[in-house]
């Protein structure tokens, strides 16, 4: 908290948060999605494009709206779901239950049981994480702060007393639970699999790392390179904005792309796609415009037909995949890990 | 201001996890522009910081020693990676340690040069039509800041690149076990940057699983033996950021786990060499970690600090009181 931090780092902390606003407000768009929550069956169309020269046609312009609707998708798993158990029963009693019925094939019992792991996970870091903040906060020498910067360590006090009531109301159905149920990575890859479009966006983005496990399971990381591409082309094709931008910083090989992007290789084609796709969900005309200026820069690099090729793939899954959901807007810096099964 | 023979640089994949990208003003443009901001000197003081927020704390830093036996001459410096780093792989495993660590180098500034570049095409796409736009500023842990001046990338490309054209991805993803074996040789700046290494900056971590493993079992005791070799560095990368309200998921949390003796017997050796401002600030950071110990605790975590800070600590902390830059690379 600016209030409290080092003095030495305090300066640049603020100066750090007046930029981050200022570039918040001019390209707060471009994150901005609507996480889709219908449900269907991945499909498995795409495959790596690791090793694509620079020069090479992007694989989502090279498939055209038609093509991709009629692409191989594994038969849809049919699954009558018998009713999911109370939404306040503890997880250590529905664990096993609902691990069962996901496993074969049952996608509420998955996602339930993503989401109740999710809630967990977020209890026990606000009331570690939080309740340690605010000790420290209270420690704090606030004899030097002006009425502003108190007036914002009181209201971040605040916050954090209603962060820790809530924490406190969902602990009881937390209770109990083993390391292992908290485990997110495994959970979230199956709620994916099954369709769950905001498991997939937790899962590629963060997942692996997100719950801790991944020390005793560094086995996930190969079923990492097996899903990862395929849950987020399927979640692009139910038009979900979240994975359109972590699959073009992923191509782009942009800062913080994570895993996904060494899944993926760097593909300037593809990721001039998937940002003609994020301009045409842009919501203002100012956000417009800067998509327009990055596309503008990318397509110097690229050959004119990628350009082409880039663009017509946009349009039509555009109109196939975001019909129903046609403007971004994810909140910037939107993790898709956090507050999993918050109220 | 740092000229480009001096330029170091913080760019590494690990940087890349959860780290946030922005711009630092110009701040002779900050009057024209500005309305956010809260002051004018605050994205100046940012902006007019990369040698000191660049530069390692070289004196916590021991100079890395080569414990092994003499080798037949190196091939010549300037080489390219490319044409060097069978050679070199081929004598690093047969235990040439003049070669290894002469490959964790090549490796290093190759690494960071695909980094810098990938920065630098991040920085132009997003602000290349605004003229506010100085320096890169990036976040990582949510705290940690780093300002680079994109005209020193560049220059840092441009020096560097015939020493890496050609050099494939397979060689870079090599850097990890690279870095390790140089910070079990001993390279201190390695160690901080392996123990700080997350994950999802492995990269190649997908085709090697077992570097998972491999870092669980080094890094307690690349921690130790950072510890009794003074280096706050570690002491700064290891305790918890005090402000945090998030789950660390940080390559190191996950194998030191929530443990508020440590943060307190870190905090409290921090403390102990610090001075001025920072000791101030230390202050309250260890009194609000105190809190969460039984007065047991407390009084072995004190002893643990006093002995370790009496036995291996000479100098003071505030050269990390601006944080911590790991994984840095000075162009030689």
């Amino acid at each position: 908290m600016p209030t409290s931090m080092n003095p030495h780092n305090r300066n640049r902390t603020f100066a750090a948060l007046a930029i981050v606003v200022i570039v918040a407000g001019a390209a707060a768009w471009q994150y901005r999605s609507d996480r889709a929550s219908t449900s269907a069956a991945p499909s498995d169309h795409a495959a790596s494009d690791a090793d694509t020269a620079l020069v090479a046609v992007p694989r989502p312009a090279t498939t055209t709206a038609a093509e991709v609707k009629a692409a191989k998708k594994p038969a849809p798993i049919y699954v009558l779901s018998t009713p999911l158990p109370p939404p306040n029963a503890p997880l250590t009693q529905v664990y096993a239950d609902l691990k069962t019925r996901a496993d074969a094939g049952d996608a509420q019992a998955a996602s339930r049981l993503y989401r109740d792991v999710g809630r967990c996970l977020h209890t026990r870091d606000v009331l570690a994480n939080q309740s340690r903040a605010a000790s420290w906060m209270l420690e704090d020498d606030t004899s030097r702060l002006d009425a502003d910067q108190l007036a914002r360590r009181e209201r971040r006090l605040g916050t954090i007393e209603d962060e820790l009531a809530k924490a406190r109301a969902n602990s009881g159905l937390c209770e109990g639970a083993t390391p292992a149920e908290l485990q997110l990575a495994p959970v979230a890859l199956r709620a994916a699999q099954l369709g769950d479009v905001q498991a997939a966006d937790c899962y590629v983005s963060a997942g692996l790392t997100a719950g801790g496990g991944l020390l005793d399971h560094p086995e996930w990381l190969q079923d990492y390179k097996a899903n990862a591409l395929s849950l987020a082309n399927s979640a692009v094709e139910q038009g979900d904005w979240t994975m359109v931008n972590q699959l073009q910083r992923a191509y782009a090989q942009s800062s913080g792309a994570g895993l996904l992007a060494q899944v993926t290789g760097g593909d300037p084609s593809q990721a001039y796609a998937y940002l003609k796709l994020r301009s045409l969900g842009a919501v203002t005309p100012q956000g417009n415009s800067f998509l327009s200026r990055q596309l503008a820069d990318a397509a110097q690099n690229l050959p004119a037909d990628a350009v082409t090729q880039g663009d017509t793939w946009a349009q039509n899954a555009y109109q196939q995949y975001f019909g129903a959901n046609p403007q971004i807007n994810t909140p910037r810096g939107f993790n898709p890990c956090q507050n999993i099964g918050a109220d | 201001m740092l000229t480009p023979r001096r330029l170091v640089l913080a760019l590494l994949g690990l940087v890349a996890l959860s780290c946030t990208v922005w711009y630092v003003r110009d701040p002779r443009l900050h009057a024209a522009t500005a309305t956010a901001a809260t002051s004018a000197s605050q994205p100046g003081a940012g902006a007019t910081q990369p040698a000191s927020r660049l530069r390692h704390a070289a004196n916590t830093h021991a100079s890395h020693e080569s414990a092994g036996a003499k080798s037949v001459a190196l091939p010549e410096a300037p080489e390219p990676l490319a044409k060097v780093y069978d050679v070199l792989k081929s004598r690093a495993d047969s235990g040439d340690v003049d070669a290894a660590t002469r490959l964790f180098h090549e490796v290093h500034r190759c690494v960071a040069l695909r980094q810098t570049r990938r920065l630098l095409a991040e920085f132009h796409a997003m602000f290349a039509d605004n003229p506010a736009a100085s320096s890169i500023g990036i976040v990582r842990g949510g705290q940690r800041l780093q300002f680079l001046q994109p005209h020193e990338m560049a220059d840092y490309v441009q020096a560097n690149a015939a020493r890496c054209d050609g050099a494939t991805d397979e060689q870079l993803d090599s850097f990890t076990p690279l870095l390790l074996q140089a910070a079990q040789r001993g390279d201190i700046q390695a160690l901080d940057c392996y123990v700080g290494t997350d994950f999802d900056g492995m990269e190649g971590v997908l085709d090697h699983p077992e570097w998972i493993g491999q870092y669980r079992d080094a890094v307690p005791g690349l921690v130790e033996s950072a510890l009794q070799r003074g280096d706050w560095v570690i002491v700064d990368l290891l305790r918890r950021d005090p402000y945090s309200e998030v789950y660390d998921s940080s390559a190191r949390a996950q194998v030191f786990g929530n443990d508020p003796v440590m943060d307190y017997r870190l905090l409290r050796l921090e403390q102990l060499g610090a001075t001025d401002e920072f000791a101030e600030w230390l202050a309250a950071k260890v009194a609000g970690a105190a809190k969460a110990l039984s007065p047991a605790q407390l009084a072995a975590a004190q002893e643990w600090a006093t002995d370790y800070y009496s036995r291996y600590f000479n100098s003071a902390s505030n050269e990390v009181a601006h944080g911590t830059d790991i994984c840095q690379i000075t162009d030689d």
